[in-house]
C-alpha cells in the first residue's frame, strides 16, 4: 500500500524543467557568443555611420565639380582672375577666395562673366557660385551657396594660426576644407580644394582641371 | 509500478550546441564571401571617377579638334589598340617614353598650339597611360589580361588589369560603333597625407572617341 502511494507520487512528478546546472550552462555560453559579437556589431556600426559620411562628401563634391565644369565645356571658360583673398581661417574667422571667370559664350542676359566665392574656416565652408537659366522666356541670375554641412564639431590642433601654442586644441567642424589651390599652368587652369576629415584625412577633392580659351583657339 | 513517461519535446544540450555549430558555419560562409565584394566596391572608387571623366573627355577633345585626328586613330593598326609613350626595349636599355607622345602627334597652326595645351593639360592632369583602341575592346582586354601587350614590353599594373577586366568589352554595341574608338587613361593621385607616404593612387576612365 505504502509502495502504491509513492509510486503514484513519483508519475505526479515531472520532467518539464531545467536543472540549475543546465540553466547555468545554457547562460554562460549565450553570454560568450554576445561578448564576441559585441565588438564586431559595435564596428559596423562605426563603419556604416564613416560610409555615410564618405557618400556624403563625394555627393557634395561631385555636384560642385559638375556644375562649374558644365560651364567650362558648354560656355568655353577663356580666362581667370583671382579678384581678392582675404582673412585667415580661425576658429571665429574665414578665409574668402573671390575669383572671377569670364567665358567665351555668353549665358542668358548676355552676361560673359561668373563670380565664384570659397569661404574657407573652422566652422563655416562653403562654396558660391551663381546659378543663371532661362525660364519661360525671362532669364534668372541667382548666386547658389553649396555649403560642406559637418556633423559635428571636434577638438583638432589648430594649424591655421600660428599664435596658439603647439599642441593647443580649438572647435573645428569635422569636415572642412583643407586649403584653396589655384593657378595656371600655361593656358591650363587648376582649382584644387582638398575636403578634410580624421577618418579620410585630404582623399576627396574637388579638383578641377580645364584648358583655358580652348575652343575660341580651335576656331581660329 | 506505472512506468514513467519520458517528454521527448525538447532538445538536449548537445542537439542545441550542434545546430549553434552549424548555423555559425553557415555565416562564416555568408561572411567570407562578403568581404571580397566590399573590397570590389571600394575599387571602383577609382574607376570612371566624374574628375577622370571630365580629364578624359578634354584630352578626347584635343584629339577630335585636330586636323591630324585621322592619322592619330591610324596608330591603332591591325592590332586593335595602341599605347601612347609605350617602353622600348633595346637590349639591356630600357627607355620608358611619357604618354606625351600623343602630343607630339597633334598639330601646331597659327595661334592654336594644340601641342602646347596637350603638353601642359597631361603635366597637370598627371595622366601616366593614354590607350586608344577599337570600340570593340575584346583584344585589348585579352592582351591586358595575358600581359602580352603589342606596344612595347609595357608593364602592367594589378590596378590597371583590374580596371581593364572591370571595363565592358562593348562587343554588342561595335557593329553599330563603326569608325568609333576607345580612349583608356591612367591618372595618378599623389597622397598629400603625410603619415601615409608612398600611398599615392590612381584613378582609370574611358571615353568613346568620335
Amino acid at each position: 500500500m505504502k509502495n502504491n502511494k509513492q509510486l503514484i507520487t513519483i508519475n505526479k512528478l515531472n520532467n518539464n524543467g531545467l536543472t540549475l546546472i543546465e540553466l547555468i550552462l545554457c547562460f554562460l555560453i549565450v553570454s560568450v557568443i554576445v561578448i564576441s559579437l559585441l565588438n564586431t556589431v559595435m564596428n559596423y556600426k562605426n563603419k556604416e555611420q564613416i560610409e555615410d559620411l564618405r557618400s556624403n562628401i563625394i555627393s557634395y563634391k561631385n555636384q560642385v565639380t559638375r556644375i562649374i565644369e558644365t560651364d567650362f565645356i558648354k560656355n568655353d571658360i577663356s580666362s581667370y582672375k583671382l579678384v581678392s583673398t582675404s582673412g585667415k581661417a580661425g576658429e571665429s574667422s574665414t578665409e574668402i577666395w573671390d575669383i572671377t571667370f569670364q567665358f567665351n559664350k555668353q549665358f542668358c542676359g548676355g552676361i560673359y562673366q561668373k563670380n565664384m566665392k570659397i569661404v574657407r574656416g573652422n566652422k563655416e565652408n562653403y562654396i558660391m557660385y551663381p546659378d543663371i537659366f532661362e525660364r519661360g522666356g525671362t532669364c534668372y541670375n541667382q548666386n547658389v551657396k553649396y555649403d560642406l554641412l559637418s556633423t559635428t564639431n571636434v577638438l583638432d590642433v589648430d594649424v591655421n594660426d600660428a599664435t596658439t601654442a603647439s599642441g593647443d586644441k580649438v572647435e573645428y567642424s569635422d569636415i572642412r576644407f583643407a586649403y584653396v589651390y589655384l593657378k595656371a599652368y600655361g593656358n591650363i587652369f587648376t582649382l584644387d580644394i582638398p575636403i578634410y576629415h580624421s577618418d579620410f584625412g585630404t582623399n576627396y577633392h574637388i579638383r578641377i582641371i580645364s584648358p583655358l580659351n580652348y575652343l575660341q583657339s580651335a576656331k581660329s | 509500478m506505472k512506468k514513467l513517461r519520458n517528454n521527448n519535446k525538447a532538445f538536449a544540450l548537445v542537439e542545441t550546441l550542434i545546430g549553434a555549430l552549424f548555423v555559425v558555419a553557415v555565416f562564416m560562409v555568408l561572411f567570407e564571401n562578403y568581404y571580397p565584394i566590399v573590397g570590389k566596391y571600394e575599387r571602383y572608387e577609382n574607376y570612371d571617377d566624374l574628375e577622370s571623366k571630365y580629364i578624359v573627355h578634354y584630352l578626347r577633345q584635343m584629339i577630335e579638334a585636330d586636323p591630324n585626328k585621322s592619322s592619330i586613330i591610324n596608330k591603332i593598326g591591325s592590332t586593335g589598340y595602341y599605347l601612347f609613350g609605350a617602353t622600348v626595349q633595346d637590349g639591356d636599355i630600357t627607355t620608358t617614353a611619357t604618354p606625351n607622345e600623343l602630343c607630339t602627334l597633334l598639330s601646331l597652326q597659327g595661334s592654336f598650339n594644340n601641342k602646347q595645351y596637350c603638353q601642359n593639360f597631361i603635366d597637370e592632369a598627371k595622366i601616366t597611360k593614354i590607350f586608344l583602341s577599337d570600340y570593340n575592346t575584346t583584344t585589348f582586354k585579352n592582351d591586358v589580361k595575358k600581359h602580352t601587350l603589342v606596344s612595347g614590353s609595357e608593364e602592367i599594373s594589378r590596378a590597371f588589369e583590374l580596371y581593364v577586366d572591370y571595363m565592358p568589352t562593348f562587343k554588342n554595341s561595335a557593329s553599330s560603333k563603326s569608325g568609333y574608338r576607345r580612349l583608356i587613361i591612367e591618372i595618378k593621385h599623389e597622397n598629400n597625407d603625410s603619415s601615409k607616404e608612398g600611398t599615392d593612387y590612381y584613378t582609370y576612365a574611358n571615353i568613346e572617341v568620335f
